[in-house]
């Protein structure tokens, strides 16, 4: 078997192995390792490999964690919460609530005005002529009636 | 830490010491030494914490992305001072033939296998945290086991006789 075989074998044994094999293509290596010993013996190689691996890994976890590592945690949680006791003793100038709501009753003023007012010019212009023209005279009348005086008050 | 310790934290900083374990794991993958590991692990928590993550991501690949990161830092800074120096792996530590040929391995051979057959990893979650393609992650780990075989399970390699007659 010549090395570029062998090293396509194992790529296929190393998928096949961690189960990344599509369907078809794992059905064919099963086949395979059923024809061939050697090959299903490389296939539990690298089970025992990976497995010596993981253990080699994890011999890591049989000692403490270095203090100093968590001495970081702990530094960052007491900071944490010194935050959070300051930002809960800071006093907001202004009420938030109280201030949506005053911007929510701007609204509907500024609204009910323009309606009134709207309302106001629309009976205007829709009087009958000879009330608008009573009424246009008796302002007229008030207002030569006042007017006179009003001037002969000027010295 | 015991459990009354570790209880103080919370938020972030609980999650971070659960993933503590696995993120020495790593680092020792990427060191193949376990002082230059504990070592890794610190300036990585020291980072995390410092600069925090992305509301988004996921704290272990994100840690680990970050280690990843600070290796290759620590590996260029000393590759400057001393060109061609070995040392900077950390190796030299071995226990067994096995911690021996991990120490041998390229580092990016190495945090593969410890992703893919020591954490559990799937090819694309290991390809995502190391940023590289599928592709890439299926050879370096075949060439990982395939090393791994080569001085730790003799036994199980075929005699070339044997093999050329098996396929003749």
């Amino acid at each position: 078997m010549s090395d570029a075989q062998q090293e396509l074998d194992d790529e296929i044994l190393s998928v096949c192995h961690d189960g990344e094999l599509p369907p078809t293509e794992a059905e064919a290596v099963r086949r395979r390792l059923a024809r061939e010993p050697e090959l299903a013996e490389r296939l539990c190689a690298m089970q025992y490999v990976d497995d010596a691996a993981a253990g080699a890994f994890r011999g890591l976890d049989r000692k403490p964690v270095p203090a100093r590592t968590l001495e970081l945690l702990h530094a960052a949680e007491a900071e944490h919460r010194q935050r959070q006791l300051e930002s809960a003793s800071v006093v907001p100038l202004r009420q938030p609530v109280a201030a949506q709501r005053r911007r929510l009753f701007r609204w509907p003023v500024a609204i009910a005005a323009s309606a009134a007012l709207g309302v106001g010019f629309a009976a205007g212009a829709l009087l009958p002529d000879d009330v608008r023209s009573d009424a246009g005279k008796t302002a007229g009348q008030h207002s030569c009636e006042r007017g006179p005086a009003s001037r002969s008050d000027v010295p | 830490m015991n459990e009354q310790e570790a209880r103080q934290l919370t938020g972030r900083r609980r999650e971070l010491l659960d993933v503590l374990p696995g993120l020495r794991r790593f680092a020792l993958s990427l060191t193949g030494n376990a002082a230059a590991a504990d070592d890794l692990l610190h300036d990585t928590v020291q980072r995390v914490l410092k600069r925090g993550l992305p509301i988004e991501a996921e704290l272990m690949p994100w840690c680990i992305r970050v280690c990843r990161h600070i290796r290759i830092g620590h590996a260029r800074e000393a590759e400057r001072d001393d060109p061609g120096s070995d040392a900077v792996i950390g190796r030299g530590h071995a226990q067994s033939t096995v911690d021996a040929t991990l120490a041998k391995l390229p580092d990016e051979q190495r945090a593969v296998l410890e992703l893919v057959a020591g954490e559990g990893h799937s090819y694309s979650m290991a390809a995502a945290i190391l940023d590289i393609p599928i592709g890439r992650v299926m050879s370096r780990l075949a060439r990982a086991r395939s090393v791994l075989i080569e001085h730790c399970a003799p036994e199980w390699q075929a005699p070339p006789a044997r093999k050329a007659a098996n396929h003749e």
